[in-house]
C-alpha cells in the first residue's frame, strides 16, 4: 500500500533521495507518514549526516565503537552528540586544548593536524605561562628532585578539553575525561612528559587499542616562556 | 543553450545513417531506435547485450516498466550526454553541463520526475539517477511536511497522538520552512 502511495518510489530510492536532505529537512519529511518515518530514520543517512558534521566519526575506530549498542545508533549520536574519539598522535580533525585549572590566560592550545602522526617542534606548540607556580621543571636536570611533585601538579592542573566542533551548527562537544589518566616521562622523547588522557566515550582496552589520547608537552617548549 | 544542444544531438544521430543502432520497446509498445553509445548508457541494455551472445542487430529489447514519456525524457538527457563526451572525450564541460540539466529538469513536473527516477532506477542509469534524486531532494528541501506528502503523494497515517508527539520532538525542524 506504501509502495503505491509513494508512486513506486522502493526504500532504495527514497533513501537515495533524503540522503540528499539536511537535517531538518529530512526529520520534516520523517514526519510525513510512517513509511517515510521509517526511511527517516535509517542509519546510514545518519551516519552521512555524522560523518559530515563530525569528521572524527568517520575513523575506523570510531566506527568500531560507534557501532556498539550503547550508542543506540548514529541517530542518537547525531542529536545527543555523543561523540567520538580518535589518537592524538593520530590528529583529531577538530580541536584539542590543553591547559591549566585555576590559570589566568595561560591556556596551551595544542593544535593538531591530522597529516602528521606524530607532534614535533613544528606542528605543535605549548605555552603555559608561569611554569613554576604549577611545579614545572625550569631544566630536564631539576626532574630529579621535583618528578613526584610534579605529577601531582600535573595531573590537578593538567586538563584536556578535546572538542569536537559542528562547523554547521557552531556547537562543540567535549570527548575528554579531562583529567589526565597516567603521566610518566617519555625517554624515548628527551625526557618530555608523556601525558595520558582518556575519552568520555568508555573503551575497553584489550579490544580497542589505542584509545587513549597522548599528549606529550615538550619541556623544552614549557621552558621556552 | 539547452535546447541548442538537444537539437544537435538529435540531428546528429539523424545525419549519421551507418551508426548501429538499438532498438528498444516500451511498455506501451513504441519501438526506439537508440544510437548504440547512448543506448549504452543504460546499464541494462549493455548487460543484455553483453550478456547474451544470440541477439543480433535486429534483436528489439522490450522495457515493460519504461513509458513512452519517459523514453523520451530518458533518451534526451543520454543523448545530450553522448554528445558532451563526444566533443569533449577528456573533461566534460561542466557549466554547458550544469545549464542543460538545469533546463531539462526546469521543464518536468514532480509526476514526471518521479516516473524517470523510477525509469532510471530501473534502466540502471547511475549518472541519471543520481541527478534526478538531486533534483527531488532539492524540490523538497526548507518544505512543510504538508508539501512533502503532496510531493509524495502520501497519506498522513500517523494517528493525531503521533503527530504530536513527532512535532514536539522534531520541533527545531519545522523552523523557517516555505509553505508552498
Amino acid at each position: 500500500m506504501d509502495q503505491q502511495h509513494l508512486n513506486g518510489l522502493n526504500n532504495d530510492l527514497l533513501l537515495d533521495i533524503m540522503g540528499q536532505l539536511d537535517d531538518s529537512d529530512m526529520t520534516s519529511a520523517g514526519c510525513t507518514c510512517s513509511t517515510l518515518l521509517h526511511v527517516a530514520h535509517d542509519q546510514s543517512l545518519w551516519r552521512q549526516l555524522c560523518h559530515s558534521t563530525w569528521p572524527s566519526t568517520a575513523l575506523n575506530e570510531a566506527q568500531h565503537l560507534l557501532s556498539s549498542s550503547s550508542f543506540g545508533g548514529f541517530h542518537n549520536i547525531y542529536y545527543k552528540n555523543e561523540c567520538v574519539l580518535s589518537k592524538v598522535f593520530n590528529g583529531i580533525p577538530e580541536a584539542v586544548n590543553v591547559y591549566h585549572t585555576d590559570n589566568t590566560g595561560g591556556n596551551c592550545d595544542y593544535e593538531t593536524n591530522p597529516n602528521y602522526h606524530q607532534y614535533d617542534e613544528d606542528n605543535s606548540h605549548c605555552d603555559i605561562d608561569d611554569n613554576e607556580r604549577y611545579g614545572l621543571p625550569k631544566t630536564l636536570s631539576d626532574y630529579g628532585k621535583l618528578r613526584d611533585n610534579h605529577y601531582k601538579e600535573l595531573a590537578k592542573h593538567l586538563r584536556l578539553s578535546w572538542v569536537l566542533l559542528d562547523k554547521k551548527k557552531g556547537k562543540a562537544v567535549n570527548l575528554s575525561r579531562w583529567k589526565p589518566l597516567l603521566i610518566r616521562r617519555s625517554w624515548i622523547y628527551n625526557g618530555n612528559y608523556e601525558i595520558h588522557f582518556g575519552c568520555i566515550v568508555p573503551v575497553e582496552e584489550n579490544i580497542l587499542p589505542h584509545k587513549l589520547a597522548k599528549c606529550i608537552i615538550y619541556s623544552y617548549q614549557l621552558h621556552a616562556r | 543553450m539547452s535546447s541548442s544542444i538537444a537539437s544537435s544531438s538529435s540531428s546528429s544521430s539523424s545525419s549519421s545513417k551507418k551508426e548501429k543502432k538499438i532498438s528498444l520497446k516500451t511498455s506501451d509498445g513504441e519501438v526506439f531506435e537508440v544510437e548504440e553509445p547512448v543506448a549504452m548508457q543504460l546499464e541494462i541494455v549493455r548487460s543484455f547485450f553483453a550478456d547474451n551472445e544470440d541477439v543480433t542487430e535486429q534483436t528489439v529489447m522490450p522495457l515493460p516498466n519504461v513509458s513512452t514519456a519517459a523514453m523520451h525524457g530518458i533518451l534526451e538527457y543520454c543523448r545530450a550526454h553522448e554528445e558532451f563526451r563526444r566533443r569533449m572525450p577528456e573533461a566534460a564541460p561542466e557549466e554547458e553541463v550544469r545549464a542543460f540539466e538545469a533546463g531539462y529538469v526546469d521543464r518536468k513536473s514532480n509526476e514526471e520526475l518521479k516516473e524517470m527516477i523510477l525509469a532510471a532506477n530501473y534502466l540502471n542509469i547511475s549518472k541519471l539517477l543520481d541527478f534526478l534524486t538531486g533534483v527531488a531532494a532539492k524540490r523538497i528541501e526548507n518544505k512543510s511536511v504538508e508539501y512533502v506528502r503532496a510531493f509524495f503523494g502520501v497519506e498522513n497515517d500517523f494517528t493525531p497522538e503521533e503527530e504530536a508527539n513527532l512535532r514536539r520532538e522534531y520541533e527545531w525542524a519545522f523552523e523557517g520552512v516555505d509553505e508552498d
